[in-house]
């Protein structure tokens, strides 16, 4: 087992590697699911399609 | 088939969730696959000992953050030209995941270019596009958040991510305009495979669970997306409460 963790001296190359995209993947998944939860929990509570703002500066009107 | 049936948000949704599934199914078990032959089958190299075993991930989280660009930018076309939002919705929620992409790619390419070249990182033709293609995936996301109006959001990122296109195919021959650090093309549909049979596999199957993984990720982060911007809305309303904590 040492010797398939060791990866003959590239051990920390290799297991940098694939464990960056073992989180990444793990917390993704994790990610777009809680969002997805929360997305439907609160889309069931609104009365309606929240309305954009109104734009906080109006262009100038032409005179 | 009626395809434009599934441009109207109610009806995308459960297709998005049932395609998700099958694809996160697919993906851990070509994963498991891939992994098998890439660290139980294939050889150690000849030259490079067992550090090369990093191309298992490298090459395909590459491929994905270039593929998911181009899709990307597909479905920016479909949103400008055709107007329709769901298409918007699917870019937007392609853009972190190809962001993600980028990222590991350059990652495990620094892991795996210390051993073989004795440096993390060098201003090499395709190292330095493919950190631009993950600074245009940050910018499409940064542009999406600077707008608050969704649907004029959806119109400039389409665009940014339509014009930044362009670097994909610079990444793609980047390897072959100059003639700077990284290697040339491991796989070539032109030419006979330059590596053995069973580390091509490997990486051919890994690349399918990548593939696999980024459809069912991407799926679900669009259903959030849909029904974030859908919030309210009558379908929205009818779907069944979901049960445990939700309240």
């Amino acid at each position: 087992m040492s010797g398939f963790l060791s990866m003959g001296g590239y051990g920390f190359y290799v297991w940098m590697a694939y464990g960056a995209v073992a989180l990444v993947v793990l917390l993704e998944s994790l990610a777009v699911r809680a969002r997805r939860r929360r997305a439907r929990v609160a889309g069931q509570r609104d009365e309606a399609p929240a309305a954009p703002p109104a734009a906080r500066f109006e262009p100038p009107s032409r005179a | 088939m009626n395809w434009f049936k599934y441009a109207s948000p109610a009806n995308f949704y459960p297709l998005a969730g049932r395609i998700a599934t099958v694809a996160a199914v697919a993906a851990a078990l070509l994963a498991v696959v891939g992994l098998y032959l890439g660290f139980a089958v294939a050889p150690t190299d000849a030259t490079q000992g067992e550090a090369y075993r990093i191309i298992f991930v490298h090459v395909p989280t590459a491929w994905m953050a270039m593929f998911t660009y181009l899709v990307m930018a597909g479905w920016s076309a479909f949103a400008l030209g055709l107007n329709t939002r769901v298409s918007a919705m699917m870019a937007q929620a392609l853009a972190p995941t190809g962001a993600l992409m980028a990222f590991l790619a350059l990652w495990s390419g620094a892991f795996w270019g210390r051993p073989a070249w004795g440096t993390y990182w060098a201003w090499d033709a395709r190292m330095t596009s493919t950190l631009i293609l993950l600074f245009l995936y940050l910018g499409v996301i940064a542009l999406r958040h600077a707008i608050v109006d969704a649907r004029r959001a959806d119109r400039a990122c389409a665009l940014l991510a339509l014009v930044g296109a362009v670097n994909v195919p610079i990444i793609y021959f980047s390897v072959r305009w100059w003639n700077t650090l990284h290697q040339g093309a491991s796989v070539s549909l032109a030419a006979a495979p330059k590596m053995a049979a069973t580390m091509l596999a490997g990486m051919l199957v890994m690349s399918l669970a990548a593939w696999c993984y980024c459809i069912a990720v991407s799926l679900v982060r669009a259903q959030a997306i849909v029904l974030e911007r859908e919030a309210g809305a009558a379908w929205v309303r009818t779907l069944p409460p979901l049960a445990g904590r939700a309240a």
